[in-house]
């Protein structure tokens, strides 16, 4: 490896070690299973890595890492349609989930949500993107993704008083 | 972050760390690249038979066993071809032996080229070596006439001449000058489109041939080999 691709290499393990966990955070309260939320933030990790020499040079990096990986979800969540469909499992169960759910109201309250309600939450409260943005991300209207955010908070909200 | 924000980020760090590591990340980047190698290896191999067969069916259209009339003495080879556009002023290729001195008399319907390229040592050698393949020259020979002139059953006469670097005539192996198939290296900008045969006779120094496109009939065969005699003598007379 020449000099140029060392460098390339050191900053994109920088950045890989800065992002890594807080996207396999997000993408845990959205897929509420470990292996899927590892396969996605590798599968992005991956497509940044093979792009870094460009993806580098933007102003946000971690921008389009989100939006890689909100792309990763989008088609597995089609591909697992389909495979439900066809009475197929395209991902291993998390088992852990249920013990979380357990410990935990938060995780609790997110479940009965679907994906994209948790995934239009976790980007706009968790991840700080507004709704234009994570209407973008997910390939929603801004509109629809408030009311998936207001129907999380809704949920979040009625568990919260529970709690309490 | 407002207080929905601090609940999930408290939530998802319950969840335990990732176990993937920047290793497996970088494996799975190798395993992905030998992957996308296999299937170009895999494309490439498919259409490349599928090329070789499509010129197979062409070639066996082409070649149909047809065969110059005329005495033995005149020993004739077919070297079937591929295919390029003759143009007013088209290249002649690169030859794998080098390049040669080659005098190139196309005619189709319409046009008659002349094209000449420089010799060097090494294409004499290889004829003065008697190497069995000395037309192996032929490879670079790619030649198309138009769709109609195919379409027709045009052909196109190829005088092949070859001279060492002083100009003298090369001396050539035997008379034999084997039957021989060539694959078509496609060039990319162009379409594929008609196989070629050349027939070629050998008169003392001077190599002769017949490009045929497409299949000639075995009249039209006798008619140009008799052209090409009388050109030979003609020549021979000359010198």
């Amino acid at each position: 490896m020449d000099e140029a691709g060392v460098a390339a290499r050191v900053s994109f393990e920088a950045f890989y070690r800065e992002q890594h966990a807080r996207l396999y955070r997000a993408l845990c309260l959205v897929t509420r299973n470990r292996h899927e939320a590892e396969d996605i933030a590798q599968d992005a990790f991956l497509k940044l890595y093979e792009r870094w020499e460009r993806v580098a040079t933007l102003e946000d990096p971690g921008g389009y890492l989100y939006r890689t990986a909100m792309n990763g979800f989008r088609s597995r969540y089609r591909r697992a349609a389909l495979a439900l469909k066809r009475g197929l499992g395209v991902v291993a169960a998390d088992d852990g989930i249920d013990a979380l759910e357990a410990d935990d109201w938060v995780i609790r309250a997110l479940a009965p949500l679907s994906r994209r309600q948790r995934a239009a939450v976790v980007l706009t409260d968790l991840l700080g993107y507004s709704s234009v943005e994570a209407g973008r991300l997910l390939a929603l209207s801004p509109s629809t993704v408030r009311m998936h955010v207001s129907r999380a908070h809704a949920a979040l909200r009625d568990r919260m008083g529970d709690e309490r | 972050m407002n207080v929905y924000g601090d609940l999930l980020e408290r939530a998802g760090r319950r969840f335990p760390g990732p176990s993937d590591q920047l290793d497996d990340l970088y494996e799975r980047w190798r395993r992905r690249q030998r992957n996308r190698r296999v299937v170009a290896g895999v494309t490439g191999l498919v259409i490349f038979a599928v090329t070789a067969v499509t010129l197979g069916s062409r070639l066996r259209i082409g070649d149909d066993g047809t065969r110059p009339g005329g005495s033995s003495d005149r020993a004739v080879s077919a070297i079937v071809l591929g295919a390029r556009d003759v143009q007013r002023g088209w290249e002649l290729g690169e030859t794998r032996l080098g390049r040669a001195s080659v005098t190139l008399i196309a005619r189709g319907d319409t046009q008659v080229l002349l094209q000449r390229l420089p010799l060097i040592d090494g294409v004499s050698r290889r004829f003065r070596s008697e190497d069995p393949r000395p037309f192996a020259v032929l490879n670079a020979f790619v030649l198309r006439f138009g769709d109609e002139a195919a379409a027709q059953g045009g052909y196109a006469l190829l005088e092949l001449e070859f001279r060492r670097g002083d100009g003298s005539a090369t001396e050539l192996p035997g008379p034999l000058l084997g039957v021989e198939s060539i694959a078509l290296e496609q060039p990319q900008d162009r379409a594929y489109r008609a196989p070629a045969t050349i027939y070629l006779w050998r008169r003392g120094d001077l190599v002769m041939g017949l490009m045929a496109i497409g299949s000639l009939q075995e009249r039209q065969l006798e008619e140009l080999a008799r052209t090409m005699d009388a050109r030979a003598e003609r020549e021979d007379g000359d010198g």
